[in-house]
């Protein structure tokens, strides 16, 4: 089975997080980069299946330089090798635009059997690449997984929504979205990181992207999105702390009924 | 200036009508002349359409879809359908296409936008029509950041926040009648998942709605236990409240996982958010910093979350909670 599981680095959610005033882009550097957890698990469910399976686990990854970190990273946790989606002119790309790229990545690895991503970034939250790429690449879509597995080339699995849970069906080649739920990430271990500085990392730019891809992402919206303003809103400050002194069930009530909440 | 049309995909959920359609319908309304689409097979069509035009629209185009259990290709290509036909070889005609943003709108508004290449924004919490063109306000990182953007080419298909718009701004009472188109499409040769089978959910035992109830009470790991949990789960029956979780909590295993707000869960803007025993990790804060009010109950007077309470109380949980449902059941005793 060959899966290609796709890889974000995004601002550390536990380290202050910025718009740039000029670029109007969420800020990618110097702020602490790391992988996004999502993507852990979506590659740690990858890894089990081909243990099950047997095959190659690809990652792949759209950003700058620095995302060969992440790369990196999958590579030491057991993936086989890496694409990298790197060019100047991807800076700041839409969810359109972002999805026609990764779409052309994906389409140079040949007979891929399983797309796997997590269900949305902690950064842009978009949520709706995984199906926007099942569109490009013409293949079924089986997205916000909790749980899955293939069998004899088809995939079975429980989709999470709002309201209920469906089970699904579908026959590989396959588009899939997990949740939180799929699988608890490991580590890397040193022998893991060692073997991962020989893996190899395939490069991707603009130039190369429209000759080696299947998808063509000429002709395709870009930057259809324009940022028009950005404006910072004003941190939220804190009201009146008490110590418990027994009456504190009453002062809430009392500020409850003051603000018209009950 | 013209004013353009807005499609309105009316969502539902085995032939109910979605709530989120009265506020979209307003939204729409703001930019433009609503326009609803609602897709359906057969059994629950009739039905639908009655739904939809109880609501102020003029315009309903109702897509029959092909009998089967497909993921999603076939609601794709009756929205698509409907799209094309409000075109009619005049892109210009349309100003936006307005979804819901739930799991499955986000997809079918994402795989519509690369079909008809358009440009997509989701998480909207806000339209408006400056000068012709329509812009979307968007609330990044963890609301730090409200963003104004629209697109530069044709009209955007948008996904928009519930109750981001009220239903009542700018909405007729009533609507005199409303013309339904009807169409149907054949089954979409495109790759699709089946649908075995849907089960309804799962631990809201008659609550409120995480994601749309005006107060939500949120357990942190300070309460200890799953069993301790039910503290916070009495305190949101009293009060009629959504129950919310940190993942602290989560991972703990004191409830389910459909329960976290934070960053890798739910992002929510209740009216009132009361946190038990939660310390405020920015993980956590993301998911709840922008609810109107926040009350704070926690042990440790340095614990973060009291940084961003209206009112914070420095004490335990399991004495503080019980005084608070004890005084608001006297109120209600006093008031009744």
């Amino acid at each position: 089975m060959k899966i290609a599981v796709l890889i974000k680095q995004v601002p550390d959610t536990a380290s202050p997080r910025s718009v740039d005033p000029d670029t109007l882009r969420i800020t990618r550097d110097p702020a602490e980069a790391v992988i996004d957890e999502i993507s852990e698990r979506a590659l740690e469910k990858a890894l089990q299946l081909r243990t099950e399976h047997g095959g190659e686990v690809v990652v792949v990854s759209m950003g700058p330089d620095k995302a060969v970190a992440s790369l990196r990273h999958g590579l030491a946790l057991g993936a086989d090798r890496g694409v990298h989606l790197n060019d100047d002119s991807f800076a700041g790309a839409d969810l359109v635009w972002t999805a026609t790229l990764l779409a052309a990545g994906l389409s140079t690895i040949d007979s891929v059997d399983l797309i796997l991503a997590g269900n949305a970034s902690t950064d842009g939250r978009g949520g709706a690449v995984p199906a926007m790429l099942a569109e490009l690449l013409q293949m079924a879509q089986a997205t916000s997984l909790q749980a899955f597995d293939v069998v004899d080339g088809v995939l079975t699995g429980e989709r999470i929504l709002e309201d209920g849970v469906q089970k699904i069906q579908a026959t590989l080649p396959v588009v899939v979205s997990v949740t939180e739920n799929i699988a608890e990430p490991r580590f890397p271990g040193f022998k893991g990181i060692m073997t991962a500085k020989r893996k190899k990392i395939l490069t991707l730019d603009a130039t190369s992207l429209a000759t080696v891809g299947e998808v063509d992402p000429s002709g395709r919206l870009v930057g259809a999105n324009v940022v028009r303003s950005v404006i910072e809103n004003p941190a939220r400050s804190s009201g009146e702390k008490f110590v418990d002194d027994g009456l504190s069930g009453q002062r809430i009530s009392d500020y409850l009924k003051a603000e018209g909440l009950v | 200036m013209s004013y353009k049309d807005v499609l309105v995909h009316a969502d539902h959920a085995e032939g109910t009508l979605h709530p989120d359609f009265s506020g979209l319908l307003a939204a729409a309304r703001k930019i433009g002349r609503p326009v609803a689409v609602v897709a359906a097979s057969a059994e629950h069509l009739d039905n639908l359409v009655e739904q939809v035009k109880r609501h102020p629209v003029e315009s309903l185009c109702a897509v029959e879809t092909p009998a089967g259990e497909q993921l999603i290709t076939s609601e794709l290509a009756a929205l698509t359908a409907a799209l094309d036909r409000l075109v009619d070889g005049d892109a210009e005609k349309v100003g936006a296409v307005l979804l819901s943003s739930g799991i499955k709108c986000r997809e079918l508004a994402g795989r519509l936008a690369v079909r008809r290449n358009m440009g997509l924004i989701i998480d909207a919490v806000g339209l408006d029509l400056v000068d012709g063109a329509v812009i979307v306000q968007q609330s990044v990182l963890g609301g730090q950041y409200s963003v104004a953007s629209g697109v530069n080419h044709g009209a955007p298909v948008i996904c928009l926040r519930p109750d981001s718009v009220s239903a009542d701004v700018n909405s007729p009472e009533t609507v005199v009648g409303c013309m339904v188109t009807r169409m149907g499409i054949a089954v979409p040769s495109d790759a699709d998942a089946v649908v075995l089978s849907t089960s309804e959910h799962r631990v809201l035992d008659g609550r409120p709605e995480l994601n749309s109830a005006p107060i939500v009470i949120g357990g942190g790991r300070g309460l200890n236990s799953a069993e301790n949990f039910g503290l916070v789960q009495d305190l949101a029956d009293l009060m009629g409240a959504a129950v919310g979780a940190s993942r602290a909590a989560v991972d703990a295993g004191f409830c389910d996982r459909s329960l976290q707000v934070g960053e890798t869960g739910q992002i929510i803007e209740p009216e009132l958010y009361i946190a038990v025993g939660i310390s405020g990790a920015i993980q956590h804060r993301v998911g709840m910093q922008n609810a109107k009010k926040i009350i704070a109950i926690n042990t440790d007077a340095n614990a973060p979350i009291f940084d961003i309470a209206d009112l914070g109380i420095v004490g335990d949980a399991f004495t503080v909670v019980p005084q608070l449902m004890e005084a608001l059941r006297d109120r209600a005793g006093a008031t009744s």
